[in-house]
């Protein structure tokens, strides 16, 4: 075999070697909104997002100070799956770590339930701006 | 033309491609395999634990409770995790603690402020995962007035299903002492075999918090409070008949591996083994259960006679 060749089929191989699988997974939409209960802005919480389609994962956004969120998945970054979605929604603050704690609601419980917060979202691709206002 | 008996630079740079290429493929793998063998072994710690559970239910006629109601005994009490030492070959731990007071697990959390050079509270074999970064102390607690020596106690990594949020609630006297009595272990339950009518194979016993990964973005107590991974030595917290802190059985309002803040009773079932968590069902196997595990069928698994018909996993 000349050089010439031995060096071709070795960087034929190189890049075959570099060829990986691309990231694959489901489509996703970033969606981003603010969260109120009783109109004002909620300080502090945890927003979910579980798919009605099995397989797909959940995500999670961490409610900011002044009551937007972002959500985003562990396992595939910023974002939400396309399709629809059961929405639970829990905020509290621990009210110290006395003898027996003392956990404060911020929202009614009823909230953080998937089948009972009544909460939906329809996640598209691209940008998602979904507001969720939380009366008691 | 004479050939030179050496070898090329060609030749060689060839040769070391192809062996860089097979360590390349091989050192992920050696990796997968160690989180294989963690995985396996902790799901032998889980087999063991519903062992014994089970020979406890052969021995008393039901399950291990979650919660004893004795009247006058408030405070952080030891739970099912001590009285099941005798039955997976740690009955040297149990009469150790029986010398030290007479009805040790019975009587109010005296563990808290114990003599910790005692090695009876430290870590005890079989109680965690290999793969979790905690270890086998309760290491991510910080220590507090009223629970000074949590940090150094042994870790539970195990932790037992009382069922699931949306059904059979029990609201508890305020909030963070909410829990389900719709699971096999829950406070004051005295479940038996013959009680769980969706089927042993379709029930959770227990199930795997070996990891906090996410718990504490916006609350920094979830982690270290009342919802944390706490060691083995606190079990429950009677308030009253009807209102309890549970800490090493819970509810599941949450998918596996959630990330966000939760109450007390409601720690989700979240591990470091890749995708999902090792569960124990009450026939005695273990499965791991993937993350993206619709919350519904989770919960289905939870609930020990809601008649939900689960589709194969």
């Amino acid at each position: 075999m000349s050089h010439s060749k031995m060096i071709a089929s070795l960087f034929a191989a190189a890049v075959f070697a570099c060829i990986g699988c691309g990231p694959s997974g489901p489509e996703m939409g970033h969606v981003f909104g603010t969260v109120t209960y009783e109109g004002k802005p909620l300080p502090t919480g945890t927003v979910s997002f579980v798919p009605e389609k099995e397989g797909l994962p959940m995500a999670y956004a961490q409610i900011q100070a002044d009551g937007t969120y972002e959500a985003s998945t562990k396992s595939l970054g910023r974002g939400v799956p396309v399709g629809s979605h059961r929405v639970m929604i829990t905020a509290m603050t621990d009210g110290g770590s006395g003898e027996g704690g003392n956990l404060i609601q911020l929202i009614p419980t009823r909230y953080g339930g998937d089948r009972m917060s009544g909460l939906t979202a329809e996640v598209q691709e691209g940008e998602n701006k979904i507001d969720f206002l939380l009366e008691k | 033309m004479k050939r030179s008996r050496g070898f090329t630079l060609v030749e060689l740079l060839v040769v070391i491609a192809i062996i860089g290429v097979l360590i390349a493929l091989l050192l992920p793998a050696v990796q997968q395999a160690r989180e294989a063998a963690r995985r396996m072994q902790c799901s032998n710690n889980m087999k063991q634990l519903g062992l014994a559970l089970h020979n406890y239910h052969d021995t008393y006629g039901r399950f291990m409770s979650g919660g004893w109601d004795i009247d006058g005994i408030a405070g952080y009490s030891m739970g099912w995790v001590p009285r099941l030492f005798p039955f997976m070959e740690q009955g040297a731990r149990w009469d150790a603690m029986e010398s030290l007071n007479n009805n040790y697990v019975i009587t109010r959390s005296p563990f808290r402020y114990h003599d910790q050079d005692n090695p009876i509270f430290g870590a005890a074999p079989g109680l965690w995962c290999p793969s979790s970064a905690i270890g086998d102390v309760a290491s991510d607690q910080t220590p507090t007035s009223s629970l000074p020596y949590q940090d150094i106690q042994g870790s539970l990594h195990y932790r037992g299903c009382s069922g699931s949020i949306d059904v059979d609630y029990q609201a508890g006297s305020s909030s963070g002492r909410e829990y389900s009595a719709s699971g096999v272990m829950y406070p004051k339950s005295q479940t038996r075999i013959g009680d769980i009518i969706d089927g042993t194979s379709n029930t959770i016993l227990l199930g795997e918090t070996s990891s906090a990964e996410g718990w504490s973005v916006s609350s920094p107590t979830i982690v270290s409070g009342l919802t944390g991974l706490k060691p083995w030595v606190l079990g429950f917290y009677r308030y009253s008949s009807t209102s309890w802190l549970t800490i090493d059985h819970k509810t599941i309002q949450f998918p596996i591996n959630y990330q966000g803040q939760f109450g007390y009773n409601l720690t989700p079932y979240a591990s470091y083994h890749p995708g999902g968590a090792m569960f124990a069902k009450c026939d005695g196997s273990v499965s791991f259960f993937a993350e993206t595990m619709s919350l519904d069928t989770l919960k289905y698994y939870a609930t020990r006679k809601n008649g939900e018909v689960i589709s194969g996993q």
